[in-house]
């Protein structure tokens, strides 16, 4: 059983590989057009994911890879990028979907530093990165403040994706605009179940071999469908016309 | 009410000028109108909004109790208005990153 259950989650590992590389891709691609476009949102959006994807790949190589001083030192950097990036995720959603809420900037703003002072205090007092297997606070406040934002974010992917609709029947917009927010919004209902299978496992004893078998498959289509929503290729293109 | 955009205001002003219905009523049909088509009163652009008062306007003032032909005429000169306001704002909201992108992957 127990042979089995590794065999399955050796199986998966290139699933990981691919989505924390892929995820990658995606941060660099959006801040080299960030670059372009001039625009605040696709840079935010882009730091996010890039520094995403560094935290999950660097936590999950030094948990693998290391060990001693060198895996805390790691753990605790790798924590501190987790939560930049969550920052980053946080005025990104703001940015694209809310920009005109002003009171939401000091929302968001009051979070950060709330974040960025319990990160401190939790790193001066050893409560970021656990040596005898418990999960430590900072993972909790990471995973539940990821959980908040995902939610955020999943749920305005959902109501501009409503609002794109009723658009298209004015001739506002094509069909490539609704796929897009579509596929956004599955995109962050894929990563907000990464996280809740997460929280379900160490909360209510989700069994472990579900959750590795689940979590490089959502991984994997979460990425995917932020691929397809910034860079849609040629065929979805045609076959749903332009962005108007 | 401060906060909406201009091509909303501009819309409202010639709505009440025109006819009898009062502010409130004005500012509800507008915003109802656009609820309807997907937009929010703070980042409607004039281009949208142009969609939105030749599509589903008429029909709310006639909801309000304004005659049809009446209701035509209003909308056709909140259109008027609109199409001659030079929109200091683009198209903002949700879309407009994936635009942005989309333009400079095709400069790309």
């Amino acid at each position: 059983m127990l042979a089995s259950a590794r065999f399955m989650t050796s199986l998966l590992i290139p699933f990981i590989v691919v989505a924390v590389v892929f995820e990658l891709v995606v941060g660099v691609r959006l801040i080299l057009l960030a670059r372009e476009t001039r625009g605040l949102a696709e840079r935010l959006w882009g730091w996010a994911w890039l520094l995403d994807a560094v935290s999950q790949g660097g936590a999950a190589l030094s948990s693998e890879l290391l060990s001693g001083t060198t895996a805390y030192v790691v753990g605790v950097t790798m924590a501190g990028v987790g939560s930049a990036s969550l920052s980053f995720l946080a005025v990104g959603i703001w940015q694209v979907f809310r920009a005109e809420e002003r009171w939401l900037a000091w929302l968001i703003g009051a979070g950060m530093v709330l974040l960025t002072v319990t990160f401190t205090a939790l790193a001066l007092s050893g409560g970021i990165v656990s040596t005898d297997g418990s999960r430590p606070p900072m993972t909790w406040i990471n995973r539940i403040l990821g959980c908040v934002l995902l939610g955020w974010g999943a749920v305005e992917c959902w109501l501009a994706y409503l609002a794109s609709a009723k658009q298209l029947r004015l001739g506002l917009v094509e069909p490539l605009r609704v796929v897009r927010f579509q596929l956004w919004g599955a995109s962050a209902v894929f990563l907000l179940t990464f996280l809740l299978l997460l929280i379900a496992r160490d909360v209510v004893g989700l069994p472990n071999t579900l959750v590795r078998t689940l979590q490089p498959i959502l991984a994997f289509l979460s990425v995917l469908g932020m691929w397809l929503t910034y860079f849609p290729p040629r065929w979805m293109q045609r076959r749903f016309g332009r962005g108007a | 009410m401060a906060g909406e955009s201009d091509a909303f205001e501009i819309a409202c002003e010639v709505i009440l000028s025109r006819t009898s219905l009062t502010g409130p009523q004005v500012r509800g049909s507008v915003r109802l109108a656009l609820k309807e088509g997907g937009l929010r009163a703070k980042t409607v652009s004039t281009r949208q909004l142009l969609a939105v008062v030749e599509r589903l306007m008429p029909e709310r003032l006639v909801a309000q109790g304004v005659a049809f032909d009446e209701a035509r005429r209003v909308c056709d000169e909140v259109a008027t208005r609109l199409e001659a306001y030079t929109d200091p704002v683009q198209d903002i909201g949700p879309g407009s990153m994936l635009e942005r992108l989309d333009r400079a992957r095709e400069k790309g």
